[in-house]
C-alpha cells in the first residue's frame, strides 16, 4: 500500500491484507519487544485488533506495517504490567515462566542448528531479558532480518542517533554481564 | 589520559559511526597496536551475531507457545475469568471466617443417634465385590495400579475423524491446530525401539524449527514411554491419518499428506529428511 492510498483512507480489506502479510515481520518486533518470547503472540493479536479498531487514526505519514510495530511495541511495554496477563501467565504458562535470577526454561527445544550450547543460549537469554526495555527493545530489532537503523528508530519513536547509541550500551551491558558471570564460574 | 583510557572514551562514538577525521584515525592506528582494545572491541562486535540466534531461539519458543495455546481463546477467557472468581470466591469466604465470633461453646447436647437401616443380605452379596476395584490409588503394599485403558479414546474408532490427538495436558488438538505449519508425527509402542529413537533424531535435528511440529503419537496410555525424548501426545479415537504402530506421516502446511511410511526404516528416515529439505526446513 502506497502513502497516497493511505492518506486517502485505509479500508477493512487493506488492512487485513496489510497484516496478513505483515504477521511474521510483527511476531519478530514481538519476541524483541516482550520481556518474555511466550507473551508474543497475544500482543500480535491485541496489536491487531487494536489497529482495526483504530484504522482510522492511520495518517500514512509511515508504512502501514511501521505503524503497527509501533502498536505492537506500546502493547508489550503495557502487557506485564497487566494483573490479568500475570494470572493468565500463571494460568497457562507457568512451564513456560522464564526465570530471571536462575535463568531456567522448563521447556527448551533443542538448538543444534545454532551450534551454540545449550547452557550459554540459557545464559544469553537471561541477560537479554534482564536489559531494560529501552536496550532490550534496538539490539533485539537490529536482529530482525532486513531492520534497518533508521526503521528501527521510526519504529521506537526516537532520533536514530539515539537507537545506535542505546543499541552500543545494550551490547556492552550483555558483554559485561556475560564476562562477569564466565570469571564467577 | 592514556591511549586506552582514550579510546574506551570514542567507543560509542565509534560504534555510532560518529567518529572521523583525525579521531578516527587515531582510533584505528591504537586499536591495530593494542591487543587489549582490540579485544574490547571484538568483544562488542561479537554480541551481533549472538542477538540473532537468541532472536530465533525466542521466535522458536514464542511459536512453541502459540502452538500450545492453540485452544480457542474464548475457553482461555473463560477459565481465566473462571480462576479470577475462584480467588475472589476463596478471599471472600476466608475474610468473613476471620471476622466472625467464634461460638461459645454450648452446654453437653448428644447428637441424635441416627438409626443405619439394616441392609438386606442380597444387596451386601452386590456391594461386597467393589471394595476391591481398583481406584487408582497405591496398594496398601506400595504396589501402584495401572491406570484403566481408555479403549474409547486410545483405540481407532470406525467412525472417528482422521487425525486428533491429546496432548499431555488433556487439550485436544486437530490437523486444523497444526495448519500453516509442516507435521511430522510416528505412532509408537515401546516395543518399537527403533522407531522412537529414529523419531527422537529427526527431533533433534528438525524440532527447533517452528515451521514445523515434530512429536510422537501413543495409542495406549498405560504403556511406559519413560526416557522418550520427544513430545509425546495420545491418541483420541481418530485414525492417526491411517497410521500403523511404527509408521510416519508427514503432512504439509495445507494439511496434505506429503510423505508416508515406516518409521523404523533407515529409508524411511533418509526420504523425510530429504523432503524437509525441500520444503526449506532446516
Amino acid at each position: 500500500m502506497n502513502r497516497a492510498q493511505a492518506q486517502a483512507g485505509v479500508t477493512e480489506a487493506d488492512f487485513e491484507s496489510a497484516a496478513r502479510e505483515s504477521r511474521s515481520f510483527l511476531m519478530q518486533i514481538a519476541v524483541a519487544s516482550a520481556r518474555n518470547p511466550i507473551d508474543a503472540e497475544d500482543i500480535v493479536q491485541e496489536a491487531l485488533m487494536r489497529g482495526f479498531r483504530g484504522i482510522k487514526r492511520f495518517r500514512g505519514d509511515c508504512p502501514l506495517r511501521v505503524w503497527l510495530s509501533r502498536i505492537v511495541v506500546r502493547v508489550a511495554i503495557n502487557h506485564h504490567r497487566s494483573l490479568s496477563r500475570r494470572l493468565k501467565r500463571w494460568v497457562f504458562f507457568g512451564d513456560f515462566e522464564i526465570d530471571p535470577e536462575g535463568g531456567s526454561i522448563e521447556f527448551d527445544p533443542p538448538d543444534n542448528s545454532m551450534n551454540v550450547p545449550r547452557e550459554s543460549m540459557m545464559d544469553m537469554n537471561k541477560h537479554v531479558s534482564m536489559l531494560p526495555d529501552e536496550f532490550r527493545m534496538p539490539l533485539l530489532m537490529l536482529a530482525v532480518e532486513g531492520l534497518t537503523i533508521p526503521e528501527i528508530a521510526e519504529i521506537l519513536e526516537i532520533p536514530p542517533g539515539t537507537v545506535k547509541s542505546r543499541i552500543f550500551y545494550g551490547r556492552k551491558r550483555l558483554k559485561d554481564g556475560l564476562e562477569s558471570k564466565r570469571k564467577r564460574r | 589520559m592514556t591511549n586506552c583510557e582514550w579510546l574506551d572514551s570514542k567507543l560509542e562514538a565509534y560504534f555510532c559511526d560518529e567518529l572521523i577525521g583525525d579521531d578516527l584515525g587515531r582510533f584505528q592506528s591504537h586499536l591495530a597496536s593494542c591487543a587489549n582494545c582490540r579485544q574490547q572491541v571484538e568483544g562488542l562486535k561479537e554480541i551481533d551475531p549472538l542477538m540473532r540466534r537468541v532472536l530465533q531461539h525466542r521466535l522458536s519458543i514464542a511459536q512453541m507457545a502459540a502452538h500450545t495455546n492453540g485452544r480457542p481463546r474464548v475457553f482461555r477467557v473463560v477459565l481465566t475469568a473462571a480462576a479470577t472468581l475462584a480467588a475472589a470466591g476463596i478471599l471472600l469466604v476466608v475474610g468473613m471466617r476471620s471476622t466472625q465470633e467464634t461460638p461459645a461453646p454450648s452446654a453437653t447436647v448428644q447428637p441424635p443417634a441416627i438409626q443405619v437401616p439394616a441392609q438386606p443380605d442380597d444387596i451386601k452379596k452386590d456391594s461386597a465385590p467393589e471394595q476391591n476395584v481398583k481406584l487408582g490409588k497405591p496398594l496398601l503394599d506400595g504396589t501402584p495400579v495401572k491406570p484403566a485403558s481408555q479403549p474409547q479414546l486410545d483405540n481407532p474408532a470406525a467412525n472417528g475423524p482422521e487425525f486428533m490427538i491429546t496432548e499431555a495436558t488433556g487439550y485436544t488438538a486437530t490437523l486444523e491446530t497444526y495448519r500453516g505449519r509442516i507435521l511430522l508425527f510416528g505412532v509408537i509402542s515401546p516395543a518399537q525401539k527403533a522407531a522412537v529413537s529414529n523419531l527422537e533424531q529427526l527431533y533433534e535435528a528438525f524440532g527447533a524449527n517452528g515451521r514445523v511440529a515434530i512429536f510422537a503419537v501413543a495409542r495406549h496410555r498405560e504403556d511406559d514411554f519413560r526416557g522418550v525424548k520427544v513430545p509425546l501426545f495420545f491418541n483420541n479415537g481418530s485414525k492417526l491419518l491411517g497410521a500403523g504402530e511404527g509408521e510416519f506421516r508427514l503432512v504439509d502446511s495445507t494439511g496434505k499428506t506429503k510423505l508416508e511410511g515406516n518409521l523404523s526404516d533407515p529409508a524411511g528416515v533418509a526420504r523425510i529428511k530429504s523432503e524437509l529439505g525441500q520444503l526449506g526446513i532446516r
